[in-house]
């Protein structure tokens, strides 16, 4: 059975690459286009991954994790943040409220991507 | 003309001819005292001698021989008139032919009407040895004295005339010497100082009143010019003062102009390096697109799996790599042309395609302020005159200071419309936000420099400041509206035309 991952970006353009990328390496790929939409998906399909833009409208990556992390049914399911820009703030904050969490600045190359999310799984 | 001289003159001529003529009067009254005392005299002795004459041929009593002697004393005095020789009351003796108006024994005097043909009588008695032998009757002339009194008055006359005469002169020449010649002197003075010449001293040097009086206008004069001259000294001061000032006020004009223009170009470039974060993210997201798209279609392209099948798939991925890449170049564009220092130049722009190319380069901001955009602009053209990159700049700084009025988020609406204000075509934009309001107590001083309601570092109030010299310069301008809790809105009115001679406002440094 494969592994279910949940892609949430505001950018459709991205929501598709991640999407062909991932299903050309045998994932079941869920997408949502914001945080509250991505929320919803969580709690319904219980993903075994997350990947997460971090800057969206609305309800934020940080917000959705924190969402994610709330719930009993989703509290354990690993989360990779996608930035467009690597900040310290950004990495402290990840550190200090999601440790252990992993952080990819895009633009991301596609086996460091199939990398993290392999050590994320395993 | 009621000169001095004539008046002093007729003064003095006046009470000279009084004196004169007074004078005139007591000597002819004298005259006559004199001349009548002498008269009286000479007839006294001249009737006494003929009396003393008569009295021996009276004792004779030889009256023939008494006319003879009559006769004789007649006609050796011019100035008896007629001689009568009474004895006991009878006449005896006459010589001449008595005058009957002439009454015996009236006291006869000198200048009176009544001594008609200018003749006396006089009457003495001939005595010998203390017995009165008779009465000696004489009348005599006195045209002698008539001549000598007017003689006398015709000396007195013309030695008045002449005394008149020198006195005037005198007079006249002492007036003119004391009086007119200086009073003309400083009259001329006066007339030649009130024309302006200080220099001018006037000529009197005398101990009188009207030396002093020179004396004291000179020295007014002189007074006169040392102010005038100080005042001169001090005007040309005052002049090179204000010429200098006014020079240093242009110089610190042109420095005040030349910071501004420089400061509108920094706080640009601040603009710009609070957009490149945004930028970096915006140009990361597409360029992860294109290179995962061609990571996808290489990977493909390698194991063998180039098929008509997916052609389809490939054109839709080389379709987004294209889409990214545009937008890419745009927000390049966009960058790059609002970094660049620019010339105030206008042009013909549309207000709509600024506000659309705002928000692409302020995307990753909206977003990271988590600000909703609406923009309530008609499908219309917003065409005016104007500088796009700073109108641009515009538009971010009122963002920028929406999202300080809500940090943690809210809406901004931009509104664009086209109005006629006096007369005017305008374009008005608002832009508006849901933030918490401004009080009432700082509208004022909104858009003064360096004011913030803020204390942080990041902001030093130059925004709104810096968004009113650029309305400004565009003769357009812009207010607030706010209320606490609810929100604030700025509009800007800009006109569509700009006025035909736009002042050079691009400093050297530009």
């Amino acid at each position: 059975m494969s592994r279910k991952i949940l892609v949430v970006d505001d950018e459709e353009s991205i929501r598709d690459l991640l999407s062909i990328i991932l299903e050309g390496e045998g994932f079941e790929v869920i997408t949502a286009c914001d945080g509250n939409e991505g929320l919803t998906k969580a709690l319904q399909e219980v993903p075994d991954l997350c990947i997460l833009d971090l800057m969206m409208p609305n309800v934020a990556g940080g917000v959705l994790a924190g969402g994610i992390r709330d719930n009993e049914k989703t509290c354990n399911v690993p989360i990779i943040f996608l930035t467009g820009v690597f900040s310290d703030d950004e990495a402290d904050m990840i550190k200090n409220r999601f440790a252990g969490e992993r952080l990819l600045a895009k633009p991301i190359d596609k086996d460091a991507l199939i990398k993290t999310i392999n050590e994320a799984l395993a | 003309m009621k000169s001095i001289r004539i008046r002093l003159l007729f003064v003095i001529v006046f009470t000279i001819t009084l004196f004169t003529v007074c004078f005139m009067l007591y000597g002819v009254e004298h005259a006559k005292r004199v001349i009548n005392y002498q008269s009286n005299e000479y007839g006294q002795s001249l009737a006494q001698g003929i009396a003393t004459a008569c009295a021996d041929i009276l004792e004779e009593g030889n009256y023939m021989n008494l006319n003879k002697a009559l006769k004789t004393i007649g006609r050796a005095y011019e100035t008896i008139h007629s001689i009568e020789i009474h004895v006991a009351g009878v006449p005896v003796a006459t010589y001449g032919i008595k005058d009957p108006e002439l009454k015996e024994g009236e006291k006869k005097v000198f200048g009176e009407k009544t001594l008609a043909h200018h003749k006396v009588p006089i009457t003495v008695q001939v005595k010998s040895q203390a017995i009165e032998l008779g009465i000696v009757h004489v009348q005599y002339s006195l045209d002698r004295y008539y001549e000598l009194f007017f003689a006398q008055i015709n000396v007195l006359m013309y030695a008045g005339i002449i005394f008149l005469g020198i006195i005037l002169i005198i007079f006249l020449f002492l007036i003119n010497y004391m009086i007119v010649s200086p009073v003309l002197k400083i009259e001329r003075g006066t007339k030649i100082i009130g024309e302006g010449d200080l220099e001018y001293r006037i000529p009197l040097r005398r101990k009188d009143e009207l030396g002093q009086l020179a004396n004291a206008f000179n020295d007014m004069t002189a007074q006169l010019k040392v102010s005038k001259d100080e005042i001169e000294e001090w005007n040309k001061t005052l002049e090179n003062k204000v010429e200098k000032r006014t020079h240093q006020l242009q110089q610190a004009h042109e420095e005040l102009k030349q910071t501004q223009y420089q400061l509108v170009n920094s706080s640009k470039m601040a603009t710009v390096g609070m957009l490149g974060a945004g930028v970096a993210h915006e140009l990361n997201n597409p360029l992860f697109c294109m290179i995962g798209y061609a990571h996808v279609m290489l990977e493909k392209m390698e194991k063998g799996e180039v098929t008509e099948a997916n052609m389809a798939e490939f054109h839709k991925y080389i379709a987004t790599i294209k889409t990214e890449s545009e937008r890419c170049g745009r927000i390049v564009t966009n960058l790059l042309q609002f970094s660049k220092k620019q010339k105030m130049e206008f042009a013909e722009i549309d207000l709509a395609k600024v506000v659309e190319n705002t928000l692409v380069v302020m995307e990753y901001q909206i977003k990271k302020w988590n600000i909703k955009m609406q923009a309530d602009v008609p499908e219309t053209s917003f065409t005016l005159q104007g500088n796009a990159d700073k109108l641009q700049q515009v538009f971010i700084n009122l963002m920028a200071n929406a999202h300080h009025a809500m940090p943690d988020g809210g809406g901004i609406t931009i509104g664009l419309r086209n109005e006629e204000r006096n007369g005017t075509a305008c374009v008005i934009a608002s832009v508006a936000d849901t933030g918490c309001g401004i009080p009432q107590e700082n509208l004022d001083k909104l858009f003064e420099s360096f004011f913030s309601s803020e204390k942080g570092m990041n902001n030093l109030g130059l925004g709104l400041s810096i968004t009113k010299q650029i309305v400004d310069d565009h003769h357009g301008e812009i207010s607030v509206e706010s209320e606490v809790g609810t929100g604030t809105t700025f509009s800007i009115i800009l006109p569509v035309e700009q006025p035909e001679v736009v002042e050079e406002d691009t400093p050297s440094t530009s």
